[in-house]
């Protein structure tokens, strides 16, 4: 390549400014979709490498058979010691308990007390599995201690600010813990997220007691680290062996039919390890894959554009390759510069790229709920990514039109006759509908994901989830004695509709084992249960179908009454008559039983799990003091002024505590937080790759009808209307673009089908929802090339003659 | 240097079968300069692009200095091209994107002269045409007369031993074009062989001989001896 060809890259950019802004700005967002997508899945896909001893370590997570599975990411208390002292292949073990769950627990210095999550019990060899920086403190024996607390960077910063935490008293759940140590902040692609570890010999003897002796008291994330590289086949077979050792004594002991069976996971697998119950939020695969296929598809659609408006150019630049080819060049010269000049456009399009990326970053980390920085862009593996394009795009994107440029006759083209292309009209074609294929395919795309999304919020799901709000009451005498007399004043409050001190369904629900009446025989069962008190069914908006409500004034309701829904009355086989069936719960020997009683009602059902699940049987419990979370629901209409009232009044009665609250149905979103996020990033794509073709389909009209003004001319001169004109010049547009239509129609069909399958409820097929896609199609399309009709429209048909 | 033995060229297409040139003779000697007239579509232009290399002949057989170059492929017509011609279109045929000074440099490039050699030469041929002054000017910012001017500096600059001219006054009015005649004698006078095609029996005069072909063969040849005054 030598330098007028750059000269002269950088003078038809200048000239066709509108063409170089197309060209160069579809190339751009193509190049931008791709790095996002590109960081995102190198950020998904390097969860936990840095942790020195990652390829040794493995999670240790069961199935526990008992009356029917659970899959679980927990395992009990016992299992990491008693692995380590069987295999030798194990060299250490960590265990991780949550304080507080997701609503995390209230750590208090001093006066100040701020709730935080993802604090964790966990031992003190947690250092001699994972890495961790540690950056003030001891190095050695940081948790050996009972009540001895490591906390983060952050951590340290909100609670101590510039003073030194070491050695400083801090306090949980009512007990001093000694500050050992601070490490730095846990990378965000970090399975478990960290702000403090506090030592797990802090909880109670009786605690370990307690689990020790129970195979089936699960609540503990349990990390193995090995020798070596774990066979993981091997070890889960092994396990088998461990478990008929250990668990099938006690359960034989303890007269219950009962197993387990191990797995292990590779950590570095961990992040995808989706589907077992009590886990934390895992990464999803197929998103993985679905985002790279997106990005693909831009990529596709913005080379696409490039190829053909170089190839729309072509007669422009005939000439010029024929005074070239005159003048001695060689076509291998000449594809050079053409791959050249390609590159350099890739490069200048990759720079606007990358402005894009930094405009744009804020919004891509909000809804993936990523931490990205622009400086991971420059990162190893994105550098990579991003060189790949510029060298993918620019080489692949221009070797097409360089191969049909440079086989130019000179003797035809400087006669000044447009070569004849049939070969190149029938290719540019198939780009064409490739394109449409993409755009119409991930307009369907969009479509179909909101339309679920919409279902999904729209479905009656049995009761009301406007309007309510729930409050956190921290485990503080002073505060739970003030609690009923708050409750009584919001209840006489005209705003307030229904005041329950119960938790509120988000999702998740515990599960406990039943016995309960089957045939005049009493059956093991694990059925979902809530504690809650008698406003739970009032607030929540939910109908008794039969029976009554609990009572207060009736102290047998306590532990002998109980409510289900009409989905258990089914499922237990008393669809006649429900009530008076007998429950038990708090299981012993020989059909004995802390709680046992009968049903006293029974209410519709709602669904109390995310729509991923089905609907299941439901036992609610009488407990009318115990719950930590105070539910409330206003009255129709604007209460902000009233949450505004509620923390003035919290600050009296609890001002050690933070308000801490969740709205009900932001709570419930939760469980669509991923599908939320693909929908979102599935529109901006969609959006994108609309964008990027409607902007080819723009420059391409225009060329077409510079190719044909002649042809306009003539047929303007002998009375073309100016719709029979557009019919003309659209005609071969419109066919591809319906051709591309039918073509996506069973292929959008298959893959929502597929996508639905991980729903319990699916919206129903709607024919309309393609026909729309289509319609919407159709219209950008005339959108798009209205203003070149609008142009011809008011050609002069003799100028239009000139210009041949 | 030019000897050409019954060369024929056919173009087809699906349905019909063109005859441009049809088992033509034709000899052209160093020095020389040949003008070749004759209505449109005669086969002058295809001539004219199978002596300069740009076309190939579908039979017979034409030796430059000596050497059969018909069967030549691609990239050695291109390299026996840049060493050896140069051309000169009626449309001028410059490069819009590129100034003057660019386009002139263009040959030289092919032909991977030094830089600053190229300067030297270019800014040479540009004040032997008259234009050293718009060396920086785009071809649209010039005259069609001071364009043509442009693309023979362009055909001159590599010292080519042949020119070749497809109508080279056809854009042009009489002034222009008359002056655009003189420089070529005058190129012609200093040692440069030159082919050209013209409709223009005028123009035709200032060569030292003038053939004519009808239906691609050479139906007529003359010698001219005066150079006509206007």
């Amino acid at each position: 390549m030598n330098s007028n060809f750059l000269k002269i890259t950088f003078r038809k950019l200048l000239r066709n400014k509108i063409y170089s802004l197309i060209s160069i700005v579809g190339l751009a967002l193509g190049i931008s979709s791709c790095l996002f997508i590109a960081m995102y899945v190198i950020d998904e896909t390097s969860y936990d490498l840095h942790h020195e001893k990652r390829d040794r370590i493995a999670r240790l997570t069961n199935i526990m058979s008992f009356s029917g599975e659970t899959n679980t990411a927990l395992t009990d208390l016992a299992s990491g010691p008693a692995i380590l002292e069987d295999f030798p292949e194990v060299e250490n073990y960590v265990r991780f308990m949550s304080a507080g769950g997701a609503s995390g627990s209230e750590l208090s210095y001093n006066d100040k007390v701020i709730n935080l999550t993802n604090v964790w019990f966990t031992d003190s060899t947690i250092f001699d599995v994972f890495t961790y920086d540690i950056i003030n403190g001891e190095t050695t024996n940081l948790l050996n201690a009972p009540k001895s607390i490591v906390i983060t960077k952050s951590t340290s910063d909100q609670f101590f600010g510039e003073e030194d935490p070491i050695g400083k008293q801090m306090k949980i759940n009512n007990s001093f813990l000694t500050v050992t140590a601070v490490i730095a902040d846990i990378p965000s692609n970090s399975e478990i997220p960290i702000n403090a570890l506090v030592s797990i010999n802090t909880l109670p003897a009786s605690f370990h007691q307690a689990r020790n002796q129970d195979w089936f008291r699960i609540g503990f994330y349990t990390f193995l680290l090995f020798n070596d590289v774990p066979d993981v086949a091997d070890f889960e077979e092994k396990m088998i062996a461990f478990e008929k050792k250990h668990v099938q004594p006690w359960s034989e002991a303890n007269q219950i039919e009962a197993g387990l069976t191990y797995f292990i996971t590779p950590l570095k697998e961990v992040h995808f390890d989706s589907g077992r119950e009590y886990d934390l939020p895992k990464g999803n695969i197929n998103y993985i894959y679905i985002f790279s296929l997106l990005a693909f598809f831009i990529l596709i659609i913005a080379s696409i554009n490039y190829i053909n408006l170089s190839l729309a150019q072509s007669s422009k630049r005939a000439k010029e390759i024929g005074v070239r080819k005159t003048l001695g060049a060689e076509r291998k010269e000449l594809i050079g510069s053409f791959i050249g000049e390609s590159l350099l456009l890739t490069i200048i399009a990759a720079i606007v790229g990358l402005a894009m990326v930094e405009l744009w970053l804020g919004t891509f980390n909000n809804v993936t709920g990523k931490a990205l920085t622009t400086a991971a862009i420059f990162s190893g593996p994105n550098l990579m990514v991003l060189l790949s394009i510029i060298v993918l795009v620019g080489i692949l994107a221009s070797s097409y039109p360089a191969m049909v440029l440079s086989s130019f006759n000179p003797a035809v083209v400087l006669k000044g006759a447009i070569p004849k292309s049939s070969g190149v009209g029938g290719i540019r074609k198939v780009l064409i509908l490739v394109q449409f294929l993409f755009s119409i395919f991930m307009i369907t795309g969009t479509i179909l994901i909101n339309e679920q999304m919409q279902f999904m919020r729209s479905m009656n799901l049995g009761f009301d989830r406007e309007n309510m709000v729930s409050i956190r009451i921290p485990s503080d005498t002073t505060v739970s004695k003030q609690t009923p007399i708050w409750v009584e004043e919001l209840r006489n409050d005209s705003r307030v509709e229904s005041v329950s001190l119960s938790r509120l369904p988000t999702g998740r629900v515990g599960q406990l084992m039943f016995r309960v009446e089957k045939d005049s025989m009493l059956k093991e069962q694990t059925v979902s249960f809530i504690f809650v008190d008698d406003y739970f069914i009032d607030v929540l908006g939910l109908e008794i179908v039969e029976g009554r409500n609990f009572d207060k004034s009736r102290s047998t309701d306590r532990q002998q009454a109980f409510i289900i829904n009409e989905h258990a009355a089914k499922v237990f086989g008393w669809e006649d008559k429900p009530l008076g069936k007998r429950v038990q719960w708090g299981l012993m020997p020989n059909n004995q039983a802390a709680n046992d009683g009968q049903v006293i009602g029974v209410v519709n059902d709602f669904h109390f799990l995310s729509l991923h699940n089905p609907l299941e049987p439901m036992i609610l419990c009488f407990n009318p003091t115990g719950s930590n979370t105070m539910s409330i629901r206003f009255a129709k209409g604007d209460y902000t002024a009233l949450m505004g009232e509620l923390e003035e009044r919290w600050n009296t009665i609890a001002p050690k505590h933070p308000f801490n609250f969740s709205f009900f149905d932001a709570a419930l979103d939760v469980n669509y937080t991923q599908e939320r996020a693909m929908g979102q990033i599935f529109n901006y794509f969609a959006l994108i790759a609309i964008l990027i073709a409607s902007l080819g389909l723009f420059a391409l009209v225009s060329f077409t009808i510079q190719g044909r003004m002649k042809e306009i001319g003539v047929r303007k001169v002998l009375g073309a209307s100016l719709s029979q004109l557009t019919w003309v010049l659209m005609k071969d547009f419109f066919l591809l673009l319906f051709l591309a239509f039918i073509i996506t129609v069973p292929i959008n069909y298959y893959l929502n089908n597929r996508w639905l399958e991980s729903f319990a409820y699916d919206a129903p097929t709607n024919v309309l929802n393609y026909g729309t896609a289509l319609f919407i199609s159709v219209l950008l399309a005339i959108i798009t090339v209205s203003y070149h009709i609008f142009r011809v429209g008011k050609a002069d048909p003799v100028e239009a003659l000139r210009y041949e | 240097m030019i000897n050409i033995q019954n060369l024929s060229k056919v173009y087809r297409t699906e349905e019909i079968e063109t005859t441009a040139l049809n088992e033509l003779n034709l000899e052209v000697k160093e020095g020389e300069f040949v003008s070749i007239m004759g209505e449109s579509g005669c086969g002058k232009s295809t001539l004219l692009n199978v002596i300069g290399l740009l076309d190939s002949p579908s039979d017979g057989k034409y030796f430059f200095n000596d050497t059969e170059v018909s069967s030549f492929n691609e990239q050695k017509r291109a390299n026996y091209r840049k060493q050896n011609m140069g051309f000169v279109f009626q449309n001028f045929n410059l490069i819009d994107e590129l100034s003057v000074f660019e386009n002139v440099e263009l040959p030289l490039i092919y032909l991977k002269v030094e830089k600053s050699e190229r300067k030297e030469k270019v800014t040479q041929i540009l004040e032997r045409v008259g234009i050293g002054h718009r060396a920086k000017h785009f071809p649209q910012q010039l005259s069609g007369g001071q364009q043509q001017r442009v693309a023979i500096a362009r055909a001159l600059v590599a010292k080519p031993k042949l020119i070749l001219a497809d109508e080279p006054t056809g854009n042009l009015d009489s002034k222009n074009g008359k002056e655009v005649m003189e420089l070529l004698t005058q190129l012609n006078e200093l040692g440069t062989t030159i082919v050209m095609v013209t409709h223009s029996q005028h123009d035709a005069n200032y060569s030292s001989r003038t053939i004519r072909l009808l239906d691609g063969k050479v139906v007529n040849e003359t010698t001219n001896k005066t150079v006509p005054a206007i």
